[in-house]
């Protein structure tokens, strides 16, 4: 990028929020994916009209520009991979408002989740998408990856609550979506559109959602299974009793395995797979339901059943779930989460060729899930440095993604494609669902400047 | 100079971000360039050889608090602190330290130097204050909000040995802070009126000097391993059950910091593990013998509104958070509320405030907020550093005191019988 282009750009918010010193371009050259490049210039916007001007240069001079946010995403899809400017949304972090009387917030792109959550909370609301990463992620960034959490199965993820957008267009032109209403049907849903568009489509800088009423009450149970067969099936029979638990998390041996060497939480070491099932609601409501999963689970042969009496054993019981990540990190340097998911009926298939796939290739892995929506993580553990072994694991995905696409599953169920999954984008989907993503890419972005090299 | 173990240490550093949520100086900046995982990447780069040391990349390290709020957290288990403590030693090494370090590391090195800096802080804070009335500020504190020095070293006042009146349950070795000796001696005061009436004979060495955190902390180590040895051969020839401390940075260099370094210079640690296995913080000792505790039960009227803040280097570098609070809930007539973010660091930092101005009072406004949710009259803590700063940053109306724990033990105290 030339020099006079820096110029004017950081002319446009100011040279405190515009820097291209080394020193500041490297804590700008990843997110928590494992690959690395470097910015031109990085940018820290306050405004819509910032992000316009921005935008406005970019576009004349044909400069890549990578929107972000937090950078905890998993893909790599913050990552500056063709250079350029980095667009960093987390000065603008001001809740612009919460009207409880029509169920919406309206949040400027930068505002952390956890404390979208924690406002809302305050006033006896929810907002659901609840990614594992909500104390650091951005709402901006949730909604570019369209992010889900442990809550997807009874409440689904973002797009299900978003509700409008502002968004700065390749070119700079501002595209303002929905609106405040629940209701809407006024042309195309551009904002679902935008919503999991990871930045390659326009830059958001202001969000509308949706609220629900904080449910009164909460229940956990633990069940532990000998064999994995039994504790999917046991997943499939509770939903088809009719019951939609607000979360529904699996763990196989291995992850329980190293969250039991790092933490002595007392699980059990020799089952194959545990359940954890949250339901949430009404008291009286929560207690039939309890009582039924309990029944399908000693049906579905679970060794052990856990009923959580108040909320500190309850949380104890989540602590096994949310220690998985970390036990697993803790095991080699370096991890890929990976995030295919399947139709539920196909979970324990699904799980059965990780395991072997990843045996096959000598990689160490842990998977736990999300059983509910059937959306699985498995955690292959590695050393970035060793570059064979890397490959490995780069050969593990690759092997996994047709698999579960042959089951009937998606790429992605809440990660995103970013970096990591882009070369897959030719399986999971048709030529003709690919020229139509090409030609929504060339009508918003028709030099191709936003995010380049992500996955369309 | 950077050890294997340590190298290995930043590999694990998977980028998760995580760390941003406990970071205080990325809360304030929102940009990685301030957050733990930033500086890492920029150390990880400073390895690799893409990065040479620059005024960037030392403030990078230098704008970090050490409140290891970060190395806690960390999901890969990540030793951050030690990571940046190790990348100081290698900044010092190039660039040495401006003007203003330089004169307080060589005043901390040696205790007749600190006396006469102190001595002097004295005459100057009422010289300008009292005499011209002039508003200066020292970092973010107001010239007269400083405390004023110790008339006379702590250590001076007090001697060698003090045995208790009646039947002597222990023996304890007391390691006297500079803060202690210079400026806050009611502190010091306090813990040997408290530990005589446990039963405790106290054994205070005179030729004692400071622990050295804030020289190797900053990355001095060269002036810091000097007084770290005198301090270690004291303190490991002398026969007690315990050495005890009353300021939280001294606390924890003694515990976990000074064995650190050591192993991360290559050098001998076992000496300093001896004595790091007898170093305890005064409210773990009265948390345990509360019972036995001679206090005063005269309650009468409002119980009196007590919040407790926790040093980063009481929490996290000596992991004591449960006795304080267990001590203020035992005092009669003392009701402990508690606030948000008690664990998160005041913005002091040692001499953070004085070289990272700005940061440093976006931080404490925060912590000055919470404790003022609270509504306490009294702000109870377990380090000099963070008092000076939470004191220095109260206003005069809100009528908020800021004492360590031990004075509020020593305020319950039953009258001696004559």
């Amino acid at each position: 990028m030339r020099d006079e282009i820096k110029k004017e750009l950081a002319k446009i918010v100011g040279p405190d929020r515009a820097t291209d010193a080394p020193e500041h371009l490297v804590t700008y050259s990843f997110d928590a994916y494992t690959e690395e490049h470097l910015p031109e210039i990085v940018l820290f916007p306050v405004t819509t009209e910032e992000v316009s001007a921005i935008m406005k240069v970019a576009y004349r001079e044909d400069v890549p520009v990578t929107p972000r946010g937090g950078g905890s995403n998993l893909a790599g899809e913050s990552i500056p991979i063709r250079g350029g400017i980095v667009v960093c949304l987390t000065k603008m972090d001001k809740i612009l408002a919460i009207d409880t009387g029509s169920l919406t917030a309206t949040v400027q792109p930068g505002v952390v989740n956890l404390d979208l959550q924690k406002a809302v909370e305050k006033l006896g609301f929810m907002y659901p998408p609840d990614p594992a990463s909500w104390a650091v992620a951005t709402m901006g960034g949730t909604v570019a990856t369209n992010a889900g959490g442990p809550r997807t199965l009874k409440y689904g993820v973002t797009k299900d609550y978003l509700l409008g957008l502002t968004v700065v267009l390749a070119n700079g032109d501002v595209l303002k979506t929905g609106g405040r209403t629940l209701k809407n049907v006024t042309g195309y849903n551009l904002t679902t559109l935008l919503c999991g568009s990871e930045g390659t489509l326009g830059i958001i800088t202001e969000i509308i959602v949706r609220l629900v009423p904080r449910p009164l009450a909460s229940r956990t149970v633990r069940a532990d299974f000998v064999k994995l067969e039994d504790c999917s099936d046991a997943v499939s029979a509770i939903l088809a009793g009719g019951i939609i638990p607000a979360s529904l998390e699996l763990m196989d041996q291995f992850t329980v395995r190293a969250v039991e060497k790092s933490f002595n939480l007392g699980l059990p070491v020799d089952v194959e797979g545990i359940l954890l099932i949250q339901v949430d609601g009404g008291p009286e409501t929560l207690e039939r339901e309890v009582k039924q999963i309990e029944a399908v689970l000693k049906e579905k042969h679970a060794v052990n059943i856990v009923s959580a009496a108040d909320a500190a054993e309850a949380d104890r019981l989540w602590l096994a779930r949310r220690s998985a990540g970390t036990a697993l990190m803790r095991i080699k340097p370096n991890i890929v989460t990976e995030d295919v998911t399947v139709p539920v009926s196909n979970l324990t298939a699904m799980i059965r060729k990780v395991v072997e796939i990843c045996e096959r290739n000598g990689i160490s892995v842990g998977v736990f899930a999300h059983a509910g929506d059937g959306n699985l993580h498995p955690c292959m553990v590695f050393d970035r440095r060793d570059e064979e072994e890397y490959q490995r694991v780069l050969k593990a995905c690759d092997e996994l993604v047709p698999e579960a696409l042959a089951l009937g599953g998606t790429l992605s169920g809440e990660h995103g494609i970013g970096l990591a999954k882009a070369p897959f984008m030719p399986l999971a989907m048709d030529s003709v669902a690919l020229r139509v993503m090409h030609g929504i890419k060339d009508y918003f972005d028709p030099k191709g400047i936003l995010n380049p090299g992500k996955f369309v | 100079m950077f050890s294997q173990a340590i190298e290995q240490d930043l590999h694990h550093c998977r980028k998760c971000g995580m760390c941003q949520q406990v970071c205080p100086t990325y809360k304030i900046t929102r940009q990685e360039y301030f957050a733990p995982r930033g500086r890492a990447q920029i150390v990880k780069h400073y390895l690799e050889g893409d990065l040479k040391i620059s005024p960037r990349v030392e403030q990078a390290l230098m704008s970090c608090m050490l409140c290891d709020a970060c190395a806690a957290f960390c999901p890969s288990g990540v030793r951050i602190d030690r990571l940046f403590r190790n990348m100081r030693l290698e900044l010092d090494h190039i660039f040495g330290k401006p003007f203003s370090k330089r004169i307080l590391f060589s005043a901390l090195s040696k205790s007749s130097r600190a006396w006469k800096a102190s001595a002097a802080a004295r005459a100057g804070q009422s010289l300008l204050v009292d005499t011209l009335g002039l508003q200066l500020k020292v970092g973010n504190i107001p010239i007269e909000k400083l405390p004023r020095p110790n008339k006379k070293p702590f250590r001076q006042t007090t001697p060698e040995k003090l045995s208790p009146k009646n039947k002597k349950v222990g023996r304890v070795a007391y390691f006297v802070g500079c803060a202690t000796d210079l400026i806050y001696g009611d502190v010091g005061n306090a813990m040997l009126e408290v530990l005589l009436r446990l039963g405790i004979e106290v054994v205070v060495p005179q030729d004692q000097v400071c622990c050295s955190a804030p020289m190797f902390l900053s990355g001095a180590a060269k002036q810091a391993l000097p007084n770290i040895f005198k301090n270690l051969d004291i303190f490991d020839s002398v026969d007690v059950d315990a050495i005890v401390v009353d300021c939280a940075t001294c606390g924890s260099a003694l515990k976990k910091g000074i064995p650190e370094l050591l192993e991360d210079l290559g050098m001998d640690a076992e000496k300093s593990k001896r004595v790091a296995a007898k170093v305890k913080d005064i409210s773990q000792i009265v948390a345990e013998h509360v019972d036995d505790l001679p206090i005063q039960d005269s309650c009468s009227g409002e119980p009196l509104s007590v919040t407790y803040h926790d040093p980063c280097h009481l929490i996290r570098g000596m992991g004591v958070s449960e006795e304080p609070r267990k001590i203020l809930r035992s005092l009669p007539g003392v009701s402990l509320v508690n606030m948000e973010g008690a664990n998160e660091c005041c913005g002091g930092g040692g001499s953070y405030q004085f070289d990272n101005v700005d940061l440093s009072r976006e931080i404490t406004l925060k912590k000055k907020h919470n404790i003022f949710a609270t509504g306490a009259k009294i702000v109870a803590t377990g380090c000099p550093g963070c008092r000076l700063t939470l004191a220095g940053n109260l206003s005069d109306d809100d009528c908020t005191e800021v004492v360590h724990t031990i004075e509020l033990v020593r305020r319950s105290l039953a009258k001696e019988p004559e």
